[in-house]
């Protein structure tokens, strides 16, 4: 379909829906992966604490 | 995807080079479903503590669970006592006899085995002296947080040079961040230790990095650091139960020493909770066993005979340690 059949009123309530899921995608995503390794980002590889350039031992979820 | 245990830390380069080798590494690994190879040291040791068995118990769990989050699990670990290493830094000032080699290994080996590692372990002595050339020493830079730690260490360790030492835990024969030029190296390396080792990893990195700038040789190096391992086995506090007290000991006053030994009430150091619970597990379970240990561990000449009569790889070095006991 032409995307100029689609009236206005409707594109528009699809356009914001797509944010909007995309943004709770976004909130799930965080919400079931709070321990996912921020710095760095190591492959798929999930850990609570990483090692600084200091030698020293951050926890993932704060440093996140 | 399956994560790292909450008790481990997980060290990689954070260089913008260094990293991609390492995800890269770890890619090829796993296409190729080998596993890297694992790596422990033990430092110099007179006489063997209990809590040995805990710290092995705990890494065994990382070897056999976290390594093999990584890639496939490891074929090979390989132990290697800093010993001579120091002993040469600090110029002949620490213990430079084969026995604090032999007594750290045989330790380590025995304990592994004991809390059920089955896969090959391969013992060796690190070389004697520096092996990273003085010449990259200009080119490494630690951090000021660093550099202040290992200060630190200097006064508390004032006949070896903690510089030159943290730069030597990334040569061939420690942690092996530096490739030994005509060797067949595997694809990556993961290293365990206690919380300690977090530092050294980091002193590491930046060896890395500048040999890296050289153009020399490297093997991209994971680091799995046990954050409940505050402080490492092979340097013992004077109230620690050691192996050779079991004898005439019963397993209650065993295991209410490991207890005391824990606890900052009985004068005993916290930071030792994690090994000492799972020490007085491994007594409580398979006394026969630890007393068996035990009397491997009497001295440096039974060590050497449990060293040469069990299933361990020996190199090279470690061979000529044992000739000479």
């Amino acid at each position: 379909m032409n995307s100029r059949a689609i009236p206005l009123a409707r594109r528009e309530r699809a356009v914001v829906s797509a944010t909007e899921m995309r943004a709770q995608l976004v909130a799930v995503e965080e919400a079931v992966q709070p321990r996912k390794l921020m710095a760095p980002r190591l492959l798929d590889i999930y850990a609570a604490a990483f090692v600084d350039r200091d030698g020293g031992i951050e926890d993932a979820r704060a440093a996140g | 995807m399956r994560g790292l245990q909450d008790s481990v830390a997980l060290a990689v380069p954070l260089d913008s080079v260094l990293r991609p080798s390492l995800e890269a590494a770890i890619l090829k690994a796993r296409a190729r479903r080998q596993g890297p190879e694992v790596r422990l040291g033990a430092g110099p040791l007179a006489r063997a503590p209990l809590r040995v068995l805990g710290f092995a118990d705990l890494a065994r769990e990382v070897v056999e669970r976290d390594a093999a989050v990584l890639a496939s699990p490891p074929r090979q670990v390989v132990l290697f006592s800093s010993a001579p290493k120091l002993a040469a830094l600090a110029g002949g000032g620490w213990e430079t006899s084969p026995a604090a080699t032999v007594m750290g290994l045989a330790a380590l080996a025995g304990a592994l085995r004991l809390v059920g590692m089955r896969c090959d372990l391969k013992l060796e002595e690190a070389v004697a002296g520096r092996e990273i050339s003085a010449e990259l020493d200009p080119t490494i830079c630690f951090t000021n947080s660093l550099e202040m730690w290992l200060a630190e260490r200097q006064i508390a360790h004032p006949e070896a040079d903690a510089r030159s030492y943290a730069i030597e835990h990334a040569s061939p024969s420690m942690f092996g961040d530096l490739a030994l030029s005509g060797e067949d190296e595997p694809i990556f390396r993961v290293t365990i230790g206690p919380r300690p080792e977090a530092r050294f990893f980091a002193a590491r990195m930046a060896v890395a990095e500048a040999a890296h700038r050289r153009g020399m040789p490297l093997v991209p190096g994971v680091g799995l650091i046990l954050r409940g391992s505050r402080r490492p086995w092979y340097q013992p506090m004077e109230f620690e139960p050691m192996f050779d007290d079991l004898a005439g000991m019963s397993l209650a006053v065993v295991t209410e020493r490991l207890r005391s030994a824990a606890s900052p009430e009985r004068g005993g150091n916290p930071g030792l909770k994690r090994e000492m619970h799972r020490t007085s597990r491994i007594v409580g379970a398979s006394p026969e066993s630890v007393m068996a240990l035990g009397q491997h561990l009497a001295g440096p000449a039974s060590a050497a005979d449990f060293l040469r009569s069990s299933d361990f790889t020996i190199g090279p070095r470690l061979e000529q340690a044992l000739a000479a006991l």
